[in-house]
């Protein structure tokens, strides 16, 4: 009895042990998954059904300064699929429950729920059944580096990258009617740049981080993404009652709005392909700004390119050509001089100056010898001669002083990344050289500077900085912040320098100016034409560049262009005059009817209709 | 000596209480009040846990409605963006011109005398012109500066 007792109460505790030791390996294990590991599995876990996902903002718009959109962004959706997804996943769990018989008829259905998929992929995106059909293959062959070949799943094509919103919707349609489910494939929001203008102001704006305005100010134009982490069930659906929680609030970027007049640039973009058409050049550059303040109301250049179509680019047609290329502008230089020597007292409007008779003096020709004559006279008939002979009357510091005054070597636009500064003649000047700098041979400049120089001529002396930045709405709060308008800075001593050189400007356009292509009917015009040779290999070539730089009405000026048509051939038209000037007249006559500008001389307009 | 008479070992005899006379009644009493308290403290935090989980339900609910209307609003922006898109494409100049060449229209750029500015002030502004030219009788004949001074465009 006792023997037996003993044995039930030996077994009572052998199992009362069991029982600890068990419930101390539970309380062991318990304590390293909650404590010990406790930081460690939570993320595991929390990795397995957290996800965080990004909702794209829209990039800063780019717009003129009445709010026409130059640059805008175009909602779009990147299709892409999980080729192992939606051909294998959908009979995996059949593949164990059904009957031997069934199961072997597997691969046939498989096929075709590909076959079905691609032909409705391929309907909705335009894309070819047969290659679709071809992508739609859910393994793929990877050799490791021992030889052998093993199979891998596919999970990811790109279908469509920048699908419309309508033909998403179509193909999502077309994949419930044919009772197939998404499973898959992955739409993902986007906004692409949008050009409603195409090619026009390409080379300014650019192409986001390949230069141009969207590298420039992408520092304002870049959105901020928000961020948000959810919780996923296990058949990827959003836990509404998850712990989902914004990281990031996100904002669009800012809109930039330009000083450009989107009617303007439009004209000028008008005239410069007729220009192209017509005279077949290497480049054109042009410009059209506000005098008064120095905004930019249009600017453009030949050749461009197209960045909707990016197979349009080209070495020679992407780049900022016209703040980058610096070139010998020829005689649309002269002005200046001749209102410094005016300023200086170096000369009167009256003094004579002797250009001779013959028509060349030191290697400087005119087309005839002009005699004796005022400077009104040399700039009328652009006198090499004359103007050689004023720079030496000056001396070479007061030549090299006039470069400097008018800004020339300086920056014009510093948002222009690889802007040139161009290039002034080495001090001290040889006489050689002063001539040759009086009438635009010695020095390297860009058309903006020459704009930014003559606004100066225009506006009694004040030379304003030139503005392309008009505002900015910031694209967080919506205030808008203005760009500020630079100090401007008087070059003359005497006030009435820059009216006596507008006037011997508007002698420029005169019926027997160099300058009378770029008359406009109506209104005075003050320009002045320029032809320079074309340096190749250290000679001078049998190519020209054709300028003229003027400004509108003349003596209150509210346009002012400058342009410089490159690569012009001696056999045909190529004088700033013949060429030039033309393309002044027909794009100052528009943008002076679109501003309504009141003309000078109205009976003029009155008799030319 | 007022002294008792009797043994003192005899045990008293104990006079039966009230309570005990109707004992097991105010047991069953007393057990009941107990449970109500009981019930009623369980009730009570029954229906405090119960407002907590309806409360927070309610909030996940209107949270995920908040979301789900975030993302209709996002989509709706979308919208929005296309349809700018299109309005942008459809009034630059090129098309335009190419509308007018489609439809042959005889359209031509005007000239300045058939120009006439139309401009849209708000009341404010209209107030300002209004006060300036009454106050100063003058003709309008080109107030483009003191319009700018005003900070009128």
């Amino acid at each position: 009895m006792n023997q037996a007792l003993r044995q039930v109460r030996s077994r009572i505790w052998c199992l009362v042990v069991l029982c600890l030791l068990f419930a101390g390996a539970l309380v062991y294990r318990f304590y390293v998954v909650q404590i010990l590991r406790h930081e460690e599995l939570l993320a595991k876990a929390q990795s397995s059904y957290t996800s965080s996902r990004s909702q794209q903002k829209e990039r800063g718009k780019i717009l003129d300064v009445n709010g026409n959109t130059l640059v805008g962004n175009m909602p779009r959706i990147t299709v892409t699929c999980s080729p192992y997804s939606v051909v294998e996943e959908p009979f995996l769990h059949l593949e164990k429950s059904l009957k031997a018989g069934v199961r072997e008829r597997l691969p046939l259905l498989r096929e075709s729920r590909r076959r079905r998929v691609a032909a409705i992929v391929a309907e909705c995106f335009d894309l070819d059944e047969n290659k679709v059909y071809a992508d739609l293959e859910p393994w793929r062959e990877r050799r490791s580096e021992n030889g052998s070949v093993s199979r891998v799943k596919r999970h990811y094509i790109m279908i469509e990258k920048y699908a419309a919103k309508e033909m998403v919707e179509v193909f999502r349609q077309k994949m419930r009617e044919a009772d197939l489910h998404l499973g898959g494939f992955n739409f993902e929001n986007i906004y692409i740049r949008h050009y409603p203008h195409g090619r026009m102001l390409s080379n300014i704006i650019g192409l986001a981080g390949l230069g141009g305005l969207e590298s420039s100010e992408s520092e304002f134009l870049e959105a901020q993404s928000s961020s948000e982490t959810i919780q996923r069930s296990g058949k990827d659906q959003v836990l509404e009652y998850g712990d989902n929680h914004i990281n990031q609030a996100g904002h669009d970027g800012d809109d930039i709005y330009l000083t450009i007049h989107e009617m303007i640039q439009a004209i000028l973009e008008e005239e410069l392909d007729r220009a192209q058409a017509e005279h077949e050049p290497w480049r054109i550059y042009a410009v059209v700004i506000d005098p008064s303040n120095g905004n930019i109301l249009a600017i453009s250049q030949r050749p461009n390119f197209d960045p909707v179509d990016r197979s349009t680019i080209r070495q020679d047609n992407f780049g900022n050509a016209l703040a980058g290329n610096a070139y010998e502008p020829g005689s649309v230089m002269k002005p200046f001089f001749v209102a410094k020597a005016l300023d200086m007292g170096v000369i009167t409007q009256d003094t004579i100056i002797d250009c001779g008779n013959t028509g060349e003096w030191f290697g400087l020709k005119d087309p005839r010898g002009y005699g004796e004559q005022n400077p009104g006279y040399i700039l009328k008939k652009s006198s090499n001669i004359g103007m050689g002979k004023l720079s030496l009357m000056m001396g070479a510091d007061m030549v090299a002083q006039t470069l400097r005054d008018f800004r020339f070597g300086q920056r014009a636009m510093p948002i222009f990344s690889g802007e040139s500064r161009g290039m002034l003649p080495r001090t001290p000047m040889r006489d050689l050289t002063t001539t040759r700098a009086a009438i635009g041979y010695a020095e390297l400049v860009t058309v903006l500077q020459l704009a930014r120089a003559y606004s100066a001529l225009a506006c009694g002396g004040v030379m304003p900085e030139l503005r392309l930045l008009d505002r900015r709405r910031d694209g967080e709060n919506g205030k808008m912040i203005e760009y500020p308008y630079p100090a401007e800075k008087q070059l003359f001593n005497n006030p009435g320098t820059a009216q006596t050189v507008t006037e011997m400007l508007i002698s420029v356009t005169a019926p027997d100016g160099t300058g009378r292509r770029a008359r406009i009917a109506g209104y005075d015009v003050a320009g002045k034409t320029g032809t320079a040779q074309i340096v190749q290999n250290g000679r001078f070539s049998d190519w020209y560049r054709a300028s003229f730089c003027g400004f509108v009405p003349a003596r209150n000026p509210r346009v002012l262009m400058a342009i410089t048509i490159e690569g012009l051939p001696y056999s045909k038209p190529h004088g700033g005059g013949n060429v030039a000037a033309p393309v002044f007249q027909r794009v100052m006559s528009r943008v002076l009817r679109y501003l309504n500008v009141p003309p000078d001389y109205p009976e003029q307009l009155n008799r030319g209709r | 000596m007022n002294i008792q008479p009797g043994n003192s070992k005899t045990p008293k005899r104990r006079v039966p209480s009230h309570s005990e006379t109707g004992g097991g009644f105010d047991a069953l009493c007393s057990l009941f009040a107990r449970i109500g308290q009981v019930t009623l403290f369980i009730f009570l935090f029954g229906a405090l846990f119960h407002t907590y989980i309806k409360l927070d339900q309610e909030i996940n609910g209107a949270e995920a409605g908040i979301r789900r209307i975030n993302e209709e609003c996002a989509e709706i922006d979308r919208d929005i963006a296309m349809l700018k898109t299109r309005r942008d494409d459809s009034s630059t100049l090129p098309f335009i011109q190419q509308q007018i060449a489609r439809f042959g229209l005889d359209l031509h750029y005007v000239t300045q005398d058939k120009q006439q500015d139309i401009r849209l002030y708000t009341n404010a502004q209209l107030a300002r012109l209004k006060r300036y030219y009454t106050a100063e009788s003058r003709l309008i004949v080109d107030n483009s500066s003191r319009r700018a001074q005003m900070g009128i465009r």
